[in-house]
C-alpha cells in the first residue's frame, strides 16, 4: 500500500538528532542521494530498493548520535551490508531477502549479544537501502550513519575496524543460503583487516559474486567513535536536493560545502583490467579536467591542479538528466557535471585516515609525505 | 645568464638524439640553460630549465600535474623517464599549456643524458679553464718579450705592453703591427682593422701617476674569449709587477742618497745579478717613530752582515738581499734576529724565499709584499710582526687574492645595498660562515632567531645571487670576503 507521505515525516536537515522515522516516502530521496554517495561505486541500487520497499512497513527509527542512549546499555549495533560485485546481486543472483537475516541470526549465535540497532555498512550504493530493509526486517533502529561515509572498495577502509577494534566474527550468507564465518580461536589470536579483506574476497568469488555481510556488533558506547555520523540523513537530502534541480549546473550547490569542478564532455577513457583508470573531460570553458577512479571516483585535477581527492566524495552526473553516472556506466562523448562534496567526519585513526587517503589507494608517489 | 642551448641542439647530442622521442613541441624555440632533476610532481623548476623526472613510479595524474607546475614556472620542457609514463591527459595538458614534452626510451639513463648535456654546456668554461691554468706559466718566462708572446700565442689575441711615454716595451700577437697605442683606458672598437681592444693604464701602489698601458686586443668577430675576459686581471696584475721591477731599478740609483746615509754600500745593486742567490724584503709601517724603527733594523742587518737593498716605496720599503753560499746560516740568524727586532716596533714586513738570478729576485720580492700584506692585515695584539711567504697558508694567499680590486668592486655590486648597512653585511658573514644556520647565527650574534630571518629576508632582497643556491651562497661568501666587513660604513647609531 502507497503510503500518503505528510511533510512531518520528512528527515530534519540537521540530521536526526533524536528519532525520525524513513517511510516509503523517503525511499525515492534516500535511492538518489545513496546513488550520488556511492561516487561511480557502492552498487547499483534497484534491488536494495525493492528490498526496502517490501520491508519498510510503516517505517523505519532513523536514530542519530544524540538518540544512541534509547537503546539499552548492554545493547549492540549490527553493522551489516552486500559485498560482492553489485552486478551480479540484479542479473545472476538475485537475493531471496533474507540473507542479512540470516547474518544477523548467526552473528547473534556466535556473539550472543543483544542488538539494540543496525547501521548499514555504506551509505552509498545498494548498501543505504539493504541496511535500511535489514533494520526493519529485524524490527530495529537503522543509525543515522554507515562505516564509510558514502562508499569504499575495501574492507579495511570501513570505519568498525578503527583504532584496532576488532571486527570479528564476521559472517557472509551468499544467494545460496551458504554461510562463511571467519573468526579468530580466541581472543589472543588477531585477523588483521586486510588479511580479512582477501578472506571475504576469495569467499564471495568461489560463490555468487556476492553475499550479505555482517560484522562483529559494536557496543553501545564504543558505537559513536567507531561509525560515520550523518550519512543516512544526507544521502536522503542529497536525493532531494538532486530530484529538484534543472540543468543550471553553474549554480548547483546541493551543500554548503561543495563545488562543480567541471561540466564538458568526455574526450578520453581507460580502464586497466576493469578496476583502474581515468576519464579525461573537456569542459566548456576548454580546461582539462582529469578523473582517476577505481571502483568509485577518487581523485580530479583540473588542468593539473589538484582539485579534490578522496575521502572527498566525487561525484559524475549525466549533463542533462542528472543521473549519477557509475565508473563503468562512462562513455566517451557524455556530457557530464563533476561534483565534490566534502568528506564527512569520521574517525581520526591514522591507520584508517591513510586507507582513506590518495596514498592507500595507490594514488601517491612514495616520496611524497 | 650561464650557457644554453637550443632544444634542437640538445636533441642533436649523440646520446640524446637516439633516446628521446619527441612528443610535443612548443610554439616558441625552447633554450634550455639547466636541468633540474626531480622524482616528483612537486619540481623546484624554473625559467629556462628542462625537469628531468627520474622515476618511473610516479602515479600518472602527478604527470599532469608536474606539466602544470612546469608550465607556470615558464620552462623549457619536460622530461620522462619512460614513454608510457605518459598518457593522454598528460600529453593533451601539454599540448594546451605549450610544455614540451620528451620521453627516454627504457634503455637510456636520463642521469647520463643530463651528464653529456651539461658537459656540452661546461665545454666552454672548460677551454677557458684550460687557458687560464696554463696563462700563469706563459708568464713566468724569463723574458718579458717571451711572456707576452706566449700569452698572446695562447688567448689568441694581441698583447701590447709600453711605458708611459708610449714605448712599447713589448708587443706580439696577429695585429701588434697594427694596433693603435692605448692612451685612454677602457673598451674601444676600432671600426677600421674590427678590433675589440681592452686598454689598462698600469698604476703602481701608492703612487698616481701610471706607469704603462696594456692593451689587449681580439677581432670582433668572433670576439674576446672567456678566457680572454679572465686573463685581464692576471695580465694587469703581472704587467703592474714588471713595471713595479723597473721602476724599482731605476729608485735604486735614485735612492743612492738614502743607502749612504743607511750605511749601505749602493755599488753592490750594480753587479749583475744572475748568478746570485736573494731575499725579497718589505717592510711597512703606519705611523710612529718610523725612522728610528727603520735604524734599528738597519742595525739588525748590520750585526749579521748582509747589506740590504731597500727603497723607499708606499708607506714602508722594499727590496733585497743577497744571499752567499757561506751566509745561509747567517741569513737564518738574520731572519731570528730581524723578528726579534720587529715585535718591538710598530712595523709589518715579509720575506720572501730564496731565489736565483734577476728573475728570481723579482719573485722574491713579489713574495715578500704579499707576506708583507698578509703581516699588515694579520691581528697582534701590540708589536709588530714579521712573516716569510712560507708562513702564509693557502686560505690567507686566496684571501689575499680576493681582495684585488676588480673583484672587489664585482663584490660590491653582488652585495649590493647591503654594503650600506654594516649590521646586515655582519649578519651575512655570520650566517655564512655558520653554514647558514638561522640558530648558529643567532647565537654568534646574540639576536633572537627570527631577528636572523628577518634579516636575511632583507638581505635576499638587497643582494645580487640566490641566497638559496649553493652558487650563490659561495658567490655571496667570496664577496663578503673580497669586501670585508671593517670596509662599511660606521653604524649610525
Amino acid at each position: 500500500m502507497k503510503r500518503n507521505c505528510l511533510p512531518q515525516h520528512h528527515v530534519s536537515d540537521a540530521g536526526a538528532a533524536v528519532v525520525d522515522l524513513v517511510t516509503s516516502c523517503e525511499l525515492d530521496a534516500l535511492e538518489r542521494g545513496a546513488w550520488i554517495l556511492g561516487a561511480g561505486g557502492g552498487g547499483e541500487t534497484t534491488v536494495g530498493r525493492m528490498l526496502a520497499d517490501r520491508a519498510i512497513g510503516e517505517g523505519v527509527p532513523l536514530m542519530g548520535r544524540a538518540a544512541l542512549a534509547r537503546v539499552g546499555v548492554e545493547a549492540h549495533v549490527l553493522p551489516i551490508g552486500i559485498i560482492g560485485a553489485s552486478s551480479t546481486v540484479g542479473a545472476e543472483f538475485l537475493p531471496s531477502g533474507q540473507e542479512c537475516l540470516l547474518v544477523a541470526r548467526k552473528i547473534e549465535e556466535l556473539t550472543r549479544v543483544a542488538l539494540g540497532a543496525v547501521v548499514a555498512m555504506q551509505a552509498g550504493g545498494i548498501n543505504a537501502l539493504t541496511g535500511l530493509a535489514a533494520a526493519a526486517d529485524l524490527g530495529l533502529p537503522l543509525l543515522d550513519a554507515d562505516l564509510a561515509g558514502g562508499a569504499v572498495p575495501r574492507l579495511d577502509q570501513l570505519s568498525n575496524g578503527s583504532w584496532e577494534e576488532p571486527v570479528v566474527p564476521v559472517v557472509l550468507v551468499d544467494a545460496v543460503g551458504r554461510v562463511a564465518v571467519f573468526d579468530t580461536a580466541d581472543s589472543d589470536s588477531s585477523l588483521d583487516s586486510s588479511t580479512l579483506e582477501r578472506l571475504v574476497r576469495s569467499f564471495v568469488g568461489v560463490s555468487t559474486g556476492w553475499a550479505a555481510i555482517g560484522f562483529r556488533p559494536i557496543q553501545r558506547d564504543r558505537t559513536p567513535d567507531l561509525v560515520v555520523w550523518g550519512s543516512m540523513t544526507r544521502a536522503i537530502n542529497l536525493g532531494r536536493a538532486q530530484a529538484t534541480q534543472n540543468s543550471d549546473w553553474d549554480h548547483y550547490q546541493p551543500e554548503l560545502d561543495s563545488q562543480v569542478l567541471a561540466v564538458g564532455r568526455v574526450v578520453g577513457l581507460h580502464r586497466v583490467r576493469d578496476t583502474k583508470g581515468w576519464c579525461l573531460v573537456e569542459t566548456d570553458r576548454g580546461q582539462l579536467c582529469r578523473l582517476d577512479m577505481q571502483t568509485e571516483y577518487l581523485l580530479v585535477t583540473v588542468d593539473g591542479l589538484l582539485a579534490a581527492s578522496v575521502p572527498d566524495v566525487i561525484v559524475v552526473l549525466e549533463r542533462h538528466t542528472g543521473i549519477p553516472l557509475a565508473t563503468d556506466n562512462l562513455r566517451l562523448d557524455f556530457e557530464v557535471v563533476v561534483i565534490r562534496l566534502a568528506a564527512l567526519p569520521y574517525p581520526d585513526d591514522p591507520r584508517l585516515q591513510h586507507e582513506l587517503s590518495p596514498a592507500g589507494y595507490g594514488l601517491e608517489s612514495s616520496s611524497r609525505k | 645568464m650561464g650557457p644554453s642551448l637550443l632544444l634542437d641542439e640538445l636533441l642533436a647530442l649523440p646520446r640524446w638524439a637516439e633516446a628521446v622521442q619527441l612528443l610535443h613541441r612548443g610554439s616558441h624555440p625552447s633554450r634550455i640553460s639547466r636541468f633540474n632533476l626531480t622524482s616528483d610532481s612537486r619540481s623546484a623548476s624554473s625559467p629556462g630549465s628542462l625537469v628531468c623526472l627520474t622515476s618511473a613510479e610516479l602515479p600518472t595524474w602527478q604527470i599532469s600535474a608536474l606539466v602544470r607546475g612546469a608550465a607556470d614556472n615558464g620552462v623549457s620542457g619536460v622530461l620522462v623517464p619512460s614513454r608510457d609514463v605518459l598518457d593522454v591527459p598528460a600529453i593533451r595538458l601539454a599540448a594546451r599549456f605549450d610544455v614540451t614534452l620528451l620521453a627516454v626510451t627504457d634503455e637510456t639513463s636520463i642521469m647520463d643524458l643530463v651528464v653529456e648535456a651539461r658537459v656540452y654546456l661546461a665545454a666552454g668554461e672548460l677551454a677557458s679553464s684550460r687557458i687560464l691554468l696554463r696563462l700563469p706559466a706563459a708568464l713566468e718566462l724569463d723574458d718579458v718579450g717571451a711572456s707576452i708572446s706566449a700569452a698572446a700565442q695562447l688567448l689568441d689575441a694581441t698583447i701590447v705592453l709600453t711605458r708611459s711615454s708610449g714605448t712599447v716595451i713589448s708587443a706580439a700577437g696577429p695585429d701588434a703591427d697594427n694596433l693603435a697605442l692605448p692612451t685612454r683606458a677602457g673598451r674601444s672598437v676600432d671600426s677600421e682593422s674590427r678590433l675589440e681592444v681592452f686598454s689598462h693604464a698600469i698604476t703602481l701602489p701608492g703612487r698616481t701617476v701610471h706607469e704603462g698601458w696594456l692593451a689587449v686586443a681580439a677581432p670582433i668577430d668572433p670576439g674576446v674569449s672567456t678566457a680572454g675576459y679572465a686573463s685581464l686581471p692576471m695580465l694587469v696584475s703581472w704587467a703592474r709587477f714588471h713595471l713595479a721591477s723597473v721602476l724599482l731599478a731605476r729608485e735604486r740609483d735614485l735612492t743612492h742618497d738614502q743607502a749612504v746615509v743607511a750605511g749601505i754600500d749602493p755599488v753592490v745593486s750594480a753587479v749583475e745579478d744572475d748568478d746570485r742567490w736573494f731575499v725579497g724584503l718589505r717592510i711597512s709601517h703606519s705611523l710612529g717613530k718610523v725612522e728610528e724603527d727603520f735604524n734599528r733594523i738597519l742595525a739588525a742587518f748590520d750585526v749579521e752582515g748582509f747589506s740590504p737593498i731597500l727603497v723607499k716605496q708606499g708607506a714602508g720599503w722594499s727590496g733585497w738581499i743577497a744571499v752567499s753560499r757561506g751566509s745561509v746560516k747567517a741569513a737564518m740568524r738574520l731572519r731570528q734576529r730581524l723578528e726579534s727586532v720587529i715585535v718591538t716596533t710598530g712595523l709589518r714586513a715579509g720575506i720572501g724565499t730564496i731565489r736565483k738570478g734577476t728573475q728570481g729576485r723579482f719573485v722574491s720580492i713579489e713574495e715578500a709584499a704579499l707576506a708583507g700584506e698578509v703581516a699588515a692585515l694579520r691581528h697582534v695584539s701590540g708589536g709588530g710582526l714579521l712573516l716569510s711567504i712560507d708562513e702564509l697558508s693557502d686560505s690567507e694567499l686566496v684571501l689575499l687574492a680576493l681582495r684585488m680590486s676588480a673583484i672587489r668592486s664585482a663584490a660590491m655590486k653582488l652585495l649590493g645595498g647591503a654594503v650600506a648597512v654594516p649590521e646586515l653585511l655582519r649578519t651575512l658573514r655570520v650566517y655564512l660562515d655558520q653554514q647558514s644556520s638561522l640558530v648558529d647565527t643567532a647565537a654568534v650574534l646574540g639576536v633572537h632567531r627570527n631577528t636572523v630571518a628577518g634579516r636575511i629576508t632583507r638581505l635576499q632582497e638587497l643582494v645580487s645571487v640566490d641566497l638559496g643556491t649553493p652558487d650563490g651562497r659561495l658567490a655571496a661568501l667570496l664577496a663578503v670576503r673580497a669586501f670585508g666587513e671593517s670596509d662599511t660604513p660606521e653604524s649610525p647609531r
